[in-house]
């Protein structure tokens, strides 16, 4: 990969990979670092591969990994408080919603968090979530199957707070 | 309760639409060309790294030699010697204390 064609990468994927990373890890302290170091890990790679198109889920794979690393070095709870300085300024009213989406989706595991980003936002399917995660296609299948039931369940809890499920 | 659920997909499906929504920097994105350099740079290091390893790998068994055939030498020159008088005490000690020296110096550093 010359410069002008990372240039290129970068700029289309940099923004999509601080999402998945600053809310599938929760602290947004580490997300400069762990973003610089996934694009560091792909251009110090011995063969990379030529087809851009493999390059992307590389990228999110080696995020991923390295997020798996931080949690196991620190092995902390993510700290939503820590995304209260990331939105624009705006109303009240929608950043308490905003925030209280963000904590929602904190209740996850992170692994389900990376598994739910990955397959909705990415829109990646099993095998490349597994792939991204270090998982065989069918685990993700189930991995995958609860943790959208336990957001389900949050979500339905959300709606109407007088009931709990899952 | 399961299918309830099953029906839900749709609407976990749009929360996380909205979620990712939400923007997530205050600010641009580092420089990707600075980026790319930093790359450039950390790859030259590593090359150079690998380059000297071997180097320096080899240097404690290099020293090591060193340091053993002064010994050898020491010995051989005192068997040699006319009679130990205060000049030979001094300069054999003087010699082993800088086998001594260069020995920690090598290892504190390997």
């Amino acid at each position: 990969m010359d410069e002008q064609a990372f240039v290129s990468f970068y700029a289309g994927t940099v923004r999509p990979l601080r999402a998945y990373v600053a809310r599938t890890l929760g602290d947004l302290t580490q997300v400069d670092d762990i973003v610089q170091e996934s694009y560091l890990k792909l251009l110090r790679m011995a063969a990379p591969p030529d087809d851009p198109a493999e390059l992307r889920p590389l990228l999110f794979r080696i995020a991923s990994n390295l997020m798996t690393d931080e949690w196991r070095r620190t092995r902390r709870d993510s700290r939503v408080a820590d995304a209260h300085g990331s939105a624009p300024a705006e109303r009240p009213g929608d950043m308490a919603l905003k925030l209280d989406m963000i904590r929602m989706f904190q209740q996850l595991t992170p692994q389900q968090r990376q598994m739910m980003w990955l397959a909705y936002v990415e829109g990646a399917d099993h095998r490349e979530i597994g792939a991204a995660l270090g998982l065989r296609e069918g685990s993700v299948r189930v991995l995958l199957h609860r943790a959208r039931r336990k957001l389900a369940s949050l979500l339905q809890t959300a709606a109407s707070p007088g009931r709990a499920h899952d | 309760m399961t299918d309830d659920l099953f029906d839900r997909d749709d609407e976990v499906r749009a929360w996380m639409r909205a979620l990712a929504a939400i923007p997530v920097d205050d600010g641009p994105p580092p420089d990707g060309q600075q980026l790319w350099l930093k790359a450039e740079l950390l790859k030259q290091w590593d090359a150079q790294r690998r380059t000297v390893a071997p180097i320096e790998r080899a240097e404690p068994i290099q020293v090591t030699i060193g340091l053993v055939g002064v010994v050898a030498l020491l010995a051989t020159l005192w068997e040699y010697a006319p009679g130990p008088n205060l000049t030979l005490v001094f300069a054999t000690i003087l010699s082993l204390m800088l086998i001594v020296g260069v020995a920690a110096i090598t290892l504190r550093q390997s």
